[in-house]
């Protein structure tokens, strides 16, 4: 079976074509986070003073690692004169001025303002805040209970369970990360690569008219369609953790730090609400599985109907038309508070920081439910039916083809 | 001419060619009919008003042009004044009937445009700006046919079903051996189908514009063709010296070149590859990949290639900029396509286009073909194809009611029900009213990246209020959805009713919801609501807007300047209208009822009776029974205003002492000197 596997492997994609395409995308890729950067981020020349990108990696020594009271008064005792001099609009706008780092009096307080102040601020702020949840949690648990409303309750005590004891310790450099957790393009790439890889799996037989004489061998049949499938799963792991890592490798290059690794989630400003508590590099790298999940499922979707078909023709098309369903309206529901609705499409998986930035329960037989379990299991349902699907389909020609009830068995 | 006849029947009749182009004409017009909306739909909600003025000042600015516009401003300005005095005059029984109405009716006409005045003066301020080459004209037609710049993804499915099997057909049935030995086989063959392939294209192409056109003109008119394409706030800036029309068909011309060019791409790509899945592979990315990773919108033009020639309109746009509050200078949102870099980009891309066609003959011959086959030509004329995007890619009838609690407008932050009473203080609250206990009526444990509106409605045991979600998937916060929740206050459990996306730009996969939303706006200002089963409905400054809670689909129904007080019973929407009637409309029949002899500045409306000041009676309080369309007076004093908690009617009369009276008009007193 191993040698099967490995033999449709090198078949469907091992292929010159497959590599060019990897290789030209993973160029592609690449040009494109750097136009993020260069679009986003505030060190980057296109946004900001070019003074910025130095001088905040000097502030940065000063002031990373965990958040102690002099390092907050030593900040203040930066921005708070900023502030006030900077406060009635009245200040010198020269721009060559010896007292200030970047020479302008301005550009130095929204330096301070954006790059340290509002991140440190933030990042401080959020044991408050998180205690303020479970604090409001614990209310809404004492009130669900006097009008009756048992799952709010749970829904409560989980949330004030999730948010107990949350809080930021750590100041770090969180820009790549916030940019990298939000990046699509590459997942777009590796959809490509997959309809155009995945068309030939089954569909290459049936042109060469090879499909009738592979059942006629031993491992013909249900063990070949096994080994399609099973070959299929390892080239879409693969070419998505290419991808995966090429993301993280390029951001952490372009935006020049790969700071912020053990930091919470939440201190990104969008996942404050997020319902797991992990580091940024740890949702990386379940961001990254779910991801590669949700691009197998739809992979299955892709060879359920190439499997339907005789030639590439219309598979290819069928399944971008599907692949652009799915995306339309995965995005329709994005940010919806219809997690049902959200979480029954597979593509959410592709997209899960859906899942991930705000906790959302589903109401399961009258228990709450985290939003990305059921998107999890509605996934695996999609991945099964395929493969079921898949399956029917062969057999069914086999028969057809055949045109009796038993396949005959022949040693040759 | 049995080798066409034979191409022909193989490509329509055998490759199912006619039922998808067949397909592609019904899907096309399907989606234009369910999913066009009118850029400005204000213009088509006050059409009439709206061509009165237009059909003043048509075409271009005229030295009497402004003096039009600042003397009708006035007249309108004078005559509302006017209309008010004339009103508030006649309802305090300072003038008759007959002088009201001599006095009244020139004005009522001159009033009556004003709407269609305001939009055609949001017209002027954008054509005066550049009067040289901006006209006066109907513009959502215009909007319609070209200002988009979206790839007709039908069109591009179509042309990949119809194009690939040309070649690739015979690739894959291994018949191409056979064909090349035959005389015919060879160059003829290869150019009988590129030659029939470019004719169908362009067929499909012309009859898809006339369908667009077509389109356009039944439904909204594609009147002034003639007129500067600046006219059209979308090409604003351009430098292109040309008519609307000329426009059309330039753009019409530069969609069939760019469709014809994918043509010859597939074709090309299908004849070096010979496969199916690589060819639609490669056709595919070549399109899409720029199309969807390219920042700059302007980028995907400068790329020589069919993309840009297939989606057009950015060859017509002219430079726009954004005012960056970070560098505190512009950024260019899209750089215009000078003539010259067009001409380059259309040389280069016919260039390939005729390469291709050469290269497509020069393949298809028996001593080409046989056995000489380059290994690495095939990757290689791919790795050549997709570089040059790698390289460029870095840039008064019998009342019932309706069994809903009543809606006042005056009592927007507040609504009583059996148990509780909910106000807003802050944030909403409610008062148990056995209890006492006050508490938070919105109950998110989550306060960040969500705001609540300042409005409530509320029906039986059901409390609704509005959600604003937010992003901050990038440097600043922008609002991205609203939503509306219902609250069962039985057991404060929650409910989506109805959510929209505010913003189309937000972090998102591919965009492709990136649709015309003309209500976003709208509804990222309004808060006010109430609603029934099937409808939302939204109260503006001026207006009211029914929102179907299933589709989102919008509609005015009513229109009125400075609404004041706005009631609901679950049927009936009870406003007052700028002559200060009250008058109700029946959101069932979509139809209203004028209450002639209800002039009213204040009313509010209880279950069986509409309480209202009077303004033909110095102001005193009136009730209105709506059962038996009685009147019947509550205060002998003139009242400033009042409020009314069910039980009991509390008012401030013009000493501004405050006073407390039942409905039934009895027992007065006084609560505050």
């Amino acid at each position: 079976m191993v040698d099967l596997i490995i033999f449709e492997c090198r078949k469907h994609f091992l292929k010159t074509s497959i590599l060019v395409a990897i290789l030209l995308f993973s160029i592609l890729n690449v040009a494109k986070i750097y136009t993020v950067y260069h679009q986003n981020s505030l060190l980057s020349p296109n946004f900001s003073d070019p003074k910025w990108k130095k001088l905040y990696w000097e502030m940065y020594e000063d002031f990373r690692g965990e958040m102690s009271e002099e390092k907050v008064q030593k900040l203040m005792s930066i921005y708070e004169p900023l502030e006030k001099q900077t406060a009635d609009q009245t200040a010198s706008t020269r721009t060559d001025n010896p007292n200030t780092y970047t020479g302008n009096i301005y550009n130095d307080f929204l330096f301070f303002k954006w790059c340290l102040v509002q991140p440190m601020e933030h990042a401080y702020m959020y044991g408050n805040y998180a205690q303020k949840i479970v604090t409001n949690a614990k209310e809404n648990i004492k009130f669900y209970e006097s009008v009756g409303n048992q799952y709010e309750m749970s829904k409560n005590a989980a949330i004030a369970n999730m948010f107990k004891g949350r809080a930021i310790s750590d100041f770090s450099y969180t820009e790549m990360y916030q940019y990298y957790v939000h990046y699509d393009f590459s997942a777009f790439l590796v959809l490509l690569i997959c309809l155009y890889a995945l068309m030939s799996v089954f569909v290459s037989e049936k042109e060469t008219e090879m499909d009738t004489l592979l059942l006629t061998t031993r491992f013909g049949g249900q063990q070949t369609v096994s080994a399609k499938l099973v070959a299929s799963v390892i080239f879409i792991g693969f070419i998505c953790t290419w991808f995966w890592l090429l993301d993280f490798a390029s951001f952490s290059i372009i935006f020049g730090s790969m700071e912020g690794a053990s930091v919470p989630l939440f201190v990104l400003e969008n996942f404050v609400n997020s319902s797991i508590h992990v580091s940024l590099a740890q949702y990386a790298l379940i961001s990254s599985m779910l991801k590669t999940v949700g691009i197998v499922v739809l992979g299955l979707a892709f060879l359920l109907i190439s499997s339907l078909f005789k030639n590439a023709l219309l598979p290819f098309i069928m399944s971008l038309f599907v692949a652009f369903g799915l995306i339309y309206f995965g995005e329709a529901y994005m940010g919806s508070g219809k997690v049902l609705l959200k979480s029954i499409n597979p593509f959410i998986l592709v997209v899960n920081r859906e899942l991930f930035r705000t906790t959302e329960f589903i109401n399961l037989f009258g228990f709450p439910v985290l939003a990305y379990i059921p998107a999890l299991l509605f996934s695996a349902v999609w991945g099964i039916g395929c493969c079921i699907g898949i399956t029917l389909v062969l057999k069914k020609n086999a028969l057809v083809k055949k045109g009796g009830k038993k396949r005959v068995i022949m040693e040759i | 001419m049995s080798l066409w006849r034979y191409e022909m029947k193989k490509l329509f009749l055998y490759q199912k060619g006619l039922l998808f182009i067949g397909c592609y004409f019904i899907f096309s017009l399907v989606t234009l009919i369910v999913f066009d909306t009118s850029a400005n739909p204000d213009v088509e909600l006050n059409s009439k008003p709206y061509s009165f003025y237009l059909d003043q000042v048509k075409g271009p600015v005229l030295e009497k042009t402004e003096t039009f516009f600042t003397e009708e401003a006035k007249k309108i300005s004078n005559a509302n004044v006017a209309l008010r005095k004339a009103y508030d005059d006649y309802y305090d029984g300072k003038i008759s009937k007959k002088e009201f109405l001599a006095v009244s009716r020139p004005l009522e006409e001159i009033v009556q445009n004003e709407k269609g005045f305001n939009l055609l003066f949001d017209q002027y301020s954008y054509v005066r700006e550049q009067p040289d080459n901006r006209y006066f004209l109907y513009t959502n037609g215009w909007d319609g046919l070209l200002s988009h710049d979206s790839l007709d993804f039908l069109f591009l499915l179509l042309l990949l079903v119809l194009v690939t099997p040309v070649f690739c057909y015979e690739y894959e049935s291994r018949m191409e051996a056979l064909i090349l030995t035959v005389k015919k086989g060879i160059k003829v063959q290869a150019a009988t189908k590129m030659i029939l392939v470019l004719v169908t294209v362009t067929i499909i192409c012309l009859l898809s514009a006339a369908l667009k056109y077509g389109f356009f003109y039944f439904k909204y008119g594609l009147e002034n063709g003639n007129y500067p394409l600046q006219s059209l706030a979308y090409f604003g800036t351009s430098t292109k010296d040309l008519s609307l029309f000329e426009t059309f068909l330039w753009m019409t011309a530069c969609k069939l070149f760019g469709n014809l060019s994918f043509a010859m791409l597939i074709m090309f790509v299908g004849v070096c590859i010979k496969k199916y899945a690589l060819t639609l592979f490669t056709s595919t990315a070549l399109i899409l990949v720029p199309y969807f990773g390219f920042s700059l919108e302007s980028s995907k033009y400068f790329l020589p290639g069919p993309l840009g020639f297939m989606i057009a309109t950015g060859f017509f746009r002219g430079n726009e900029h954004e005012y960056n509050i970070f560098t505190e200078q512009k950024d260019i949102l899209f750089q215009e396509i000078s003539n010259p870099a067009w001409m380059i980009l259309s040389a280069i891309t016919l260039c390939i286009g005729i390469g291709m066609f050469f290269v497509i003959m020069i393949r298809h011959t028996n001593s080409w073909s046989t056995g000489k086959r380059n290994l690495w030509l095939k990757p290689t004329s791919l790795a050549l194809i997709l570089c040059i995007i790698a390289s460029g890619l870095a840039g008064c009838v019998s009342y019932k009611n309706t069994g809903y609690d009543v809606y006042n407008y005056d009592m927007r932050q507040t609504f009583e029900n059996e148990r509780y009473r909910f106000f807003y203080d802050d944030t909403f609250v409610f008062e148990d009213k056995k209890t006492g206990e006050i508490k938070d009526l919105v109950r998110n444990p989550m306060s960040s990246l969500t705001t609540v509106g300042d409005a409530i409605y509320g029906n039986g045991p059901f409390v609704y209020y509005i959600k604003y979600d937010h992003d901050k998937s990038k440097f600043q916060e922008t609002l991205v959805r609203v939503s509306i929740i219902e609250v069962n206050t039985e057991t404060f459990h929650e409910k989506i009713i109805f959510e929209k996306n505010l913003d189309t730009e937000k972090d998102s996969f591919l965009d492709l919801n990136k649709i015309f939303n003309p209500d976003a706006e709208f509804l990222k200002t309004v808060s006010h609501f109430f609603l029934d089963d099937h409808n939302i409905y939204f109260i503006a400054e001026d207006e009211i807007r029914k929102v179907d809670k299933r589709s989102g689909k919008s509609k005015t129904i009513i229109q009125t300047p400075g609404i004041r007080s706005v009631a609901f019973d679950g049927r009936y929407i009870y406003y007052d209208n700028e002559k200060s009637e009250i008058v109700r409309y029946d959101t069932k029949n979509e139809s209203e009822t004028n209450f002639h002899g209800l002039i009213s500045g204040h009313f509010i409306l209880t279950d069986t009776e509409l309480l209202f000041i009077n303004r033909k009676d110095q102001q005193k309080i009136y009730s209105f029974n709506l059962q038996n369309a009685t009147t019947r007076k509550i205060t002998d004093r003139p009242a400033v205003y009042f409020t009314f908690n069910k039980q009991y009617i509390f008012y401030e009369d013009n000493q501004q002492k405050k006073y407390r009276i039942d409905q039934s008009g009895h027992n007065e007193k006084v609560v505050l000197e």
